[in-house]
């Protein structure tokens, strides 16, 4: 059997873990943190590994194994994706479920940070045995679940499917139905408006931020948005709405980039449509790497981790750097554009719209009482306009860059409730 | 805190333990469940099943040291098997505490368990932090953090605790009473081996040593040996004294004991309780007027008609094992026997009873303690004497049976009947969900 507990063998640049860690070092240097404190907050609070046998649709028998981390619950439940792929290990999970951690404290939302992730390739999994593996994974981590002490969520190849059957399943153990046990789900089964466009109208909400606070102009801004999915696309549509021109998307095979602006409705009807944007006529085609790089005002990675690395991000032209994505910039390209006076805002502030509508849903569940989309999204604006108000205030304290502005302001708070909390027993 | 009686009588709680590779503990393990799964012909899908522990949980365990800093410790629990019953599982405070090795223990404890007729489950935990030598109040920290930070996962009808490395009765009473304050009323089933007055029972102090002794007479008489023995003890601490009272107390002759520290002889018998207590007053056997003194190496080899290792693991090796000069060996230790030594005492046709029974008695104990708490009632001495001696007798006879069968030794046989067992359970119980 294998026991995927170490981190692949991937360079210290790109280790998630190393990245998150070199950050919060920064910051709780800034903060003077007490070494216990210290040492608390870079110890996981509970970790579970499980193993889920299950019943293939040949008759045979599986045993996957899978994990769920709570980083912190100083502040509240934990929260944070659940992931399907063959390559999750136990370090990769620690890593995302700090980030949780701090993600959460810097929009000040009430939860504290968790991850969980299953190895197996779902692509080779029939509908049936990605639901026997769902419900077993979710019966074994009954104990450590619930609204009030951890509450997942989608992440890589899990969505709205997986969080149904999540739900029923504790729901069932529970004799009742209990909708706040997970976010993420259906829009009719406790899901909330508004959460699928929630992380790229929040990455359009601090663009707009952004663009204030640096003196550029709120409007015909030029654009660049590596991605194309949930986070991208909607991204491109609200800051076309918000009267900026987008000069290049892109999805993971390639993208296509035109100075003018492009459509954004029409591209993404073709992308729908064709799958690819392969042939779009009222444009140039452009390389991943290659539309990093183009002569832009914003530039939105939106796709996928480490892409501004240190090779590239001496030749990054983008006045504004808004993280849609995940951990797309190394720590080491870091220091080079803030040497460069290039304002990045870090994905935990840029993207974490998602989350707070995560909130949002998780908070409506509770009472039973559904909003409308339009409160959804003006809830989202508050929430973020004050996050990065605060961001940019630490990062005025500290002199430093928005990046470890935002872990100071997480690692203080969740620093804050610890002490108050103090040591049980 | 540790010091005086108490402290004796922990460092020697050990855990139902194979011979472990300290390399790769669970692995090593695994070898002898694969040898028992292949002469049961297991299905594959069982065989899966069992080779993984159910649960692993870690946790961060935050104290306040003496001098008031805070560390954050990492504790564990791994529940091997649910399918028989709650999880029973020892608590380990190790300052090198390793997760693979708990895995092993947990998956050892389950066939052992399983073997004995006892419904549990196996599971192990601990945390990396060696008690000894420390503030009283840190300790009580870590131990009742630790139990906070399992409430989810302990409980009478779940996973219930039992004293292991450095562990001691204190210990298991905070256990205790953290678990029943967070649930607000007094449990005591959660947390075994407890003091008399808070859930105890009868034979906490002499079970283990009865298990040896009813053991070894069957083995004899089977052997047509009649009459009183010569025995020879390794070992005096909280298992060996146990063993030496046990035997003498029913007429047989010690000829030779040792600890770790020396060893002595007398061809008419050690006064078992004199040596105790010498023992107790000086430390160490060193020193013992009623007999002469002997080297390690030459205790093992004295002639007796029983030889009972009840001290620590690998002490009959391929380099003595065609020394010794006794008739029957008695494990009450946990794995005193190698691989290779196994083979020469068989060739030799020196018979062994195997650990998983000669201590079965550590489990059993454990187990009725359980039922009287459950119930609330607690039985006589003779009735857990009774009852005890009667499942010791009849896991034998089951192991004796399936070694016939399978035409095994008694070792594989006992870990067969374990294995089997709980591969028909989880098959009839079936895959949830």
């Amino acid at each position: 059997m294998t026991q995927a507990v170490n981190a692949p063998a991937v360079s210290a640049e790109r280790n998630p873990f190393v990245q998150m860690q070199r950050r919060f070092d920064k910051a709780a240097d800034f903060l003077e943190l007490d070494p216990g404190l210290r040492e608390i907050l870079v110890t996981p609070y509970q970790e579970m590994t499980v193993s889920i046998p299950v019943q293939m649709d040949n008759g045979s028998l599986r045993v996957f194994k899978g994990y769920r981390v709570q980083h912190s619950i100083a502040r509240g439940p934990a929260k944070g994706g659940i992931r399907y792929a063959p390559d999750v290990n136990l370090d990769e999970v620690r890593a995302l479920a700090a980030w949780m951690t701090w993600k959460c404290a810097v929009v000040n939302v009430p939860f504290g940070g968790g991850k969980g992730g299953v190895i197996c390739d779902p692509r080779r999994m029939s509908v049936n045995e990605l639901e026997r593996m769902t419900r077993r994974y979710t019966s074994s981590l009954l104990d450590i679940l619930g609204p009030e002490r951890d509450v997942p969520a989608p992440d890589m190849n899990t969505g709205e499917r997986e969080m149904a059957w999540l739900m029923d399943t504790y729901s069932m153990h529970k004799r009742a139905t209990c909708t706040a046990i997970v976010t993420g789900k259906p829009v009719g089964l406790g899901g909330s408006l508004g959460r699928t466009e929630a992380t790229g109208l929040g990455v359009a909400y601090i663009v707009r931020e952004a663009l204030a606070h640096t003196g550029l102009p709120a409007k015909g801004c030029r654009v660049v948005i590596q991605g194309s999915g949930n986070v991208g696309g909607f991204a491109a549509h609200f800051l076309q709405e918000m009267g900026h021109k987008i000069i290049a998307m892109s999805d993971m095979y390639g993208g296509i980039v035109n100075p003018n602006g492009l459509d954004v409705a029409k591209v993404r009807a073709y992308l729908k449509e064709k799958g690819s944007f392969e042939g779009y006529p009222e444009a140039d085609p452009v390389s991943n790497e290659e539309m990093l790089l183009l002569e832009c005002d914003v530039l939105v990675p939106a796709a996928t981790e480490n892409q501004i690395t240190s090779e590239n991000a001496e030749r990054i032209h983008a006045k504004v750097i808004v993280e849609g994505a995940n951990g797309p910039t190394t720590a080491s390209a870091d220091a080079i554009l803030e040497r460069r006076g290039v304002f990045v805002v870090p994905d935990i502030l840029a993207n974490a719209g998602g989350v707070t509508v995560s909130y949002f849903e998780w908070v409506q569940d509770r009472m039973g009482y559904f909003w409308e989309k339009d409160d959804v999204f003006q809830r989202e604006e508050r929430v973020l306009v004050e996050a990065f108000a605060s961001v940019a205030a630490a990062a005025k304290k500290h002199q430093t860059s928005p990046r470890i502005a935002a872990y100071c302001v997480a690692v203080d708070r969740v620093a804050y409730c610890l002490k108050m909390r103090g040591i049980y027993a | 805190m540790l010091e005086s009686k108490s402290a004796n009588r922990t460092s020697e709680h050990q855990a139902p333990t194979p011979a472990l590779d300290p390399d790769d503990p669970f692995s090593s393990m695994m070898e002898r469940f694969d040898e028992a799964a292949a002469l049961l012909g297991l299905a594959p899908d069982n065989y899966l099943v069992l080779r993984e522990p159910d649960h692993e949980f870690k946790f961060a365990i935050p104290v306040t040291d003496e001098k008031g800093r805070v560390l954050v410790l990492d504790g564990y629990r791994v529940r091997h098997n649910l399918s028989l019953g709650p999880c029973l599982g020892g608590l380990r405070l190790d300052a090198d505490l390793k997760r693979e090795e708990l895995r092993a223990l947990a998956a050892w404890t389950t066939w052992k368990c399983a073997a004995l007729g006892i419904p549990f489950g196996g599971a192990m935990g601990g945390v990396n932090f060696d008690p000894r030598g420390r503030d009283p109040r840190v300790v009580e920290s870590v131990v009742r953090r630790y139990t906070a930070g399992l409430m989810d996962l302990i409980g009478p009808d779940r996973d219930v605790l039992i004293p292991d490395l450095h562990c001691n009765e204190q210990i298991m009473a905070w256990c205790l009473d953290t678990y029943s304050m967070h649930v607000r009323h007094t449990v005591n089933a959660v947390v075994l081996g407890k003091p008399a007055g808070l859930g105890g029972t009868h034979g906490q102090h002499w079970a283990i040593g009865r298990g040896v002794r009813v053991l070894m007479e069957r083995r004899l008489a089977e052997m047509n040996f009649t009459g009183k023995a010569r025995v020879v003890v390794q070992g005096a601490g909280r298992v060996g004294s146990q063993v030496l009272r046990e035997v003498a107390a029913a007429g047989h002759r010690i000829v030779a004991a040792g600890d770790a520290g020396a060893a002595v002889h007398n061809a008419q018998g050690l006064d078992v309780d004199a040596l105790l207590a010498h023992r107790e007053r000086s430390g160490s056997l060193a020193g013992f007027a009623g007999g002469d003194a002997l080297s390690s190496s030459e205790l093992l080899e004295t002639e007796c008609d029983v030889l009972i290792p009840a001290a620590l693991s690998r002490q009959i090796t391929k380099e003595n094992a065609g020394r010794l000069r006794t008739r029957l060996l008695v494990e009450a230790a946990n794995a005193p026997t190698t691989k290779n030594a196994d083979q020469i005492l068989e060739e030799r046709g020196i018979p062994v009873v195997p650990d998983l029974l000669g201590n079965s008695g550590a489990l059993i104990i454990a187990y009725f303690e359980w039922v009287q708490n459950r119930m609330g009632y607690n039985w006589t001495t003779d009735q857990v004497d009774e009852r005890l001696t009667r499942r010791v007798l009849e896991s034998y006879e089951r192991a004796r049976k399936v070694a016939g069968l399978h035409k095994t030794g008694l070792r594989l046989a006992a870990c067969m009947i374990g294995v089997e067992r709980v591969a028909y359970f989880d098959q009839l119980r079936g895959i949830y969900a």
